[in-house]
């Protein structure tokens, strides 16, 4: 019986998704569907009840602060100083101006929590000034798709806030955590970037100008407000002064702070960014309550307890499951975008991961990256559709010159597995 | 449609703006947390702002692709119905029990309850406008 009620839900999700289902209705209609085989009669009450109940909760106020910081500062002038801002620093590298694209993403992944909107807005200032200089089309587009997969993992980060409601992991520990591997993962992008010039010196454009350390300066002064308001906001939270919500606060209030003084903010600005934000915050809130009535459900039915005891059952190795959870997010990855397989998931995964023994700030990391590998991995990586849509190139092509950086995060997976401590190490000092 | 559209963002505006001021007060935070989701729910759904995997759906023509989603549209309808159905209960029964918050002002918990099911039955008026305008989706 338990398994005939599996598999029609599991048919259900499926058949839902596939058919361009609204994932939110999805997952509610799925776990009506199986609260109305434990007990109909309070089947939609307890829906409501979840709802209500998940809603209100005030730790998640973090997620629409940080989430309008990343509109408002996404309509300043900042966008369009990263390039002009970070290209004299980078000009004696190999590989030159292409690390603008890996630098710029990492400074506006610590503004922004999203990867969608650091890809868009770094890839519409970068793309068009290196094709422009000459650079080849192909690693330009590679290096964007894989260095806006930072925004997820540096703080602050909206999937991470999304993983700690979640797990009751706690969100200035899991944006401690994100940090070393954000960094990682940069100086991964930066190290090949420079390599693959060395190997192809006739097809990066000479440097058409001898930068002086006045033209450093200069360009330091326009990055300045916006690498103060990274300080406050990650450093309040570091220093232990603020918890995330507070640190958020400063951050809406710093970016209109900034948005005001570089002439930006209009009242039409200031009224686009915040419905832009709500509408992401619904979006993204629905989900979530929709996935906690789900993970009720499921509990009823004891599913995550069957699936904890089947794994373990399994006698993996941490190594082994792990990969086995790579491969089963990379699947999932095909149907579902990243939050929404985190809360989809998390629930019901999280006692096989205490049972197997994973620490669950660890695993916030490592599903951090899986979900930046499925970003750019068809055939829903929301990152390649903001690339098609910028370089007007055919999918393959986008995919073609996608696959280095998509090796290059399993090599940062396999470092983070080998060496938990490069996650750990930080939350561990706060 | 818009009308309602344009109020929700008004008072979306007002409550997220107050939202920073007071998160230290964590059950109002709360309260406003609800009411922000729930109050832009209509206005995102109707503008099509919620994710959908649709690359299996734009492979499909014809009769086949509006048949799945003339049927998607209605089963969107009525479910939401059922919802708000059930978040309107939600207010009547607190409201009908005397049902208190636990923190110390000991707020009428029906009152933010209230902007759940509101926001519900927006979403409703919404689903159906959908459903019954007859045109294909896009978005």
């Amino acid at each position: 019986m338990e398994l005939v009620v599996a598999i029609t839900l599991v048919t259900l999700l499926l058949v839902l998704l596939l058919s361009g289902y609204w994932i939110f209705f999805t997952l509610l209609l799925v776990a009506l569907v199986a609260m109305l085989f434990v007990n109909p009669d309070v089947a939609g009450d307890s829906m409501l009840l979840t709802i209500w109940g998940s809603t209100m909760n005030w730790t998640i106020t973090s997620l629409p602060l940080f989430l309008w910081m990343g509109e408002i500062l996404f309509r300043t002038k900042l966008p369009m100083n990263l390039f002009s801002g970070l290209a004299p620093w980078v000009n004696w590298l190999p590989g030159r101006l292409l690390h603008v694209t890996v630098l710029g993403s990492a400074l506006f992944a610590a503004v922004s929590g999203s990867s969608t909107a650091t890809c868009s807005t770094v890839g519409k200032i970068s793309l068009p000034e290196l094709l422009k200089r000459k650079y080849p089309e192909k690693i330009a587009i590679g290096s964007l798709a894989g260095a806006a997969t930072l925004g997820l993992l540096i703080p602050p980060s909206i999937i991470m806030i999304v993983y700690g409601v979640a797990t009751d992991v706690s969100i200035s520990q899991l944006f401690a955590a994100g940090l070393i591997p954000g960094l990682i993962v940069a100086l991964l992008f930066m190290v090949y970037l420079g390599f693959w010039s060395l190997l192809h010196p006739d097809e990066i454009p000479r440097s058409d100008r001898i930068t002086t350390v006045k033209d450093k300066l200069n360009s330091l002064r326009s990055l300045l407000p916006a690498i103060l308001l990274v300080l406050a906001v990650l450093g309040s939270i570091y220093t232990g002064i603020a918890t995330a919500t507070e640190a958020a606060a400063v951050g809406v209030l710093g970016a209109l702070i900034l948005s005001w003084s570089d002439g930006t903010l209009t009242p039409k600005v200031f009224k686009d960014g915040l419905v832009s934000a709500s509408r992401s915050y619904c979006m993204i809130g629905i989900i979530m309550a929709a996935a906690s009535f789900l993970t009720l459900a499921m509990g009823f039915l004891g599913l995550p307890a069957a699936l904890a005891e089947t794994i373990s059952s399994f006698q993996l190795s941490s190594l082994q499951f792990i990969i086995l959870l790579t491969l089963f997010y990379m699947t999932l990855g095909c149907f579902l975008d990243g939050i929404s397989m985190v809360v989809l998931t998390i629930g019901v995964l999280q006692s096989a991961l205490e049972m197997a023994g994973i620490d669950l700030l660890w695993f916030g990391v490592f599903i951090v990256i899986v979900v930046e590998l499925a970003q750019i991995t068809p055939p829903v990586g929301f990152n390649l559709f903001v690339l098609q849509h910028l370089s007007q190139r055919e999918m393959g092509y986008i995919i073609r010159s996608v696959v280095p950086m998509f090796l290059l995060l399993i090599v940062a997976l396999a470092l983070l597995f080998a060496f938990p401590e490069l996650v750990l190490w930080l939350p561990s000092l706060l | 449609m818009t009308v309602i559209t344009g109020i929700i963002t008004r008072a979306l505006s007002g409550l997220l703006a107050i939202n920073i001021t007071i998160s230290g007060l964590d059950g109002y935070a709360g309260y406003l947390m609800v009411a922000a989701l729930f109050l832009a729910l209509p206005h995102t759904f109707f503008t099509a702002g919620h994710i959908r995997v649709s690359f299996l759906l734009h492979r499909t023509q014809g009769r086949v692709r509006r048949f799945v989603e003339y049927l998607s549209e209605l089963i969107a309808a009525i479910f939401s119905t059922y919802f708000s159905w059930f978040a309107i209960r939600l207010v009547w029964q607190s409201y009908e029990f005397g049902d208190i918050a636990t923190t110390a002002d000991a707020l009428p918990l029906w009152k933010p309850q209230a902007f759940m099911a509101l926001g519900c039955i927006g979403l409703t008026i919404a689903c159906w406008h959908i459903f019954l305008r007859g045109k294909p989706w896009n978005w």
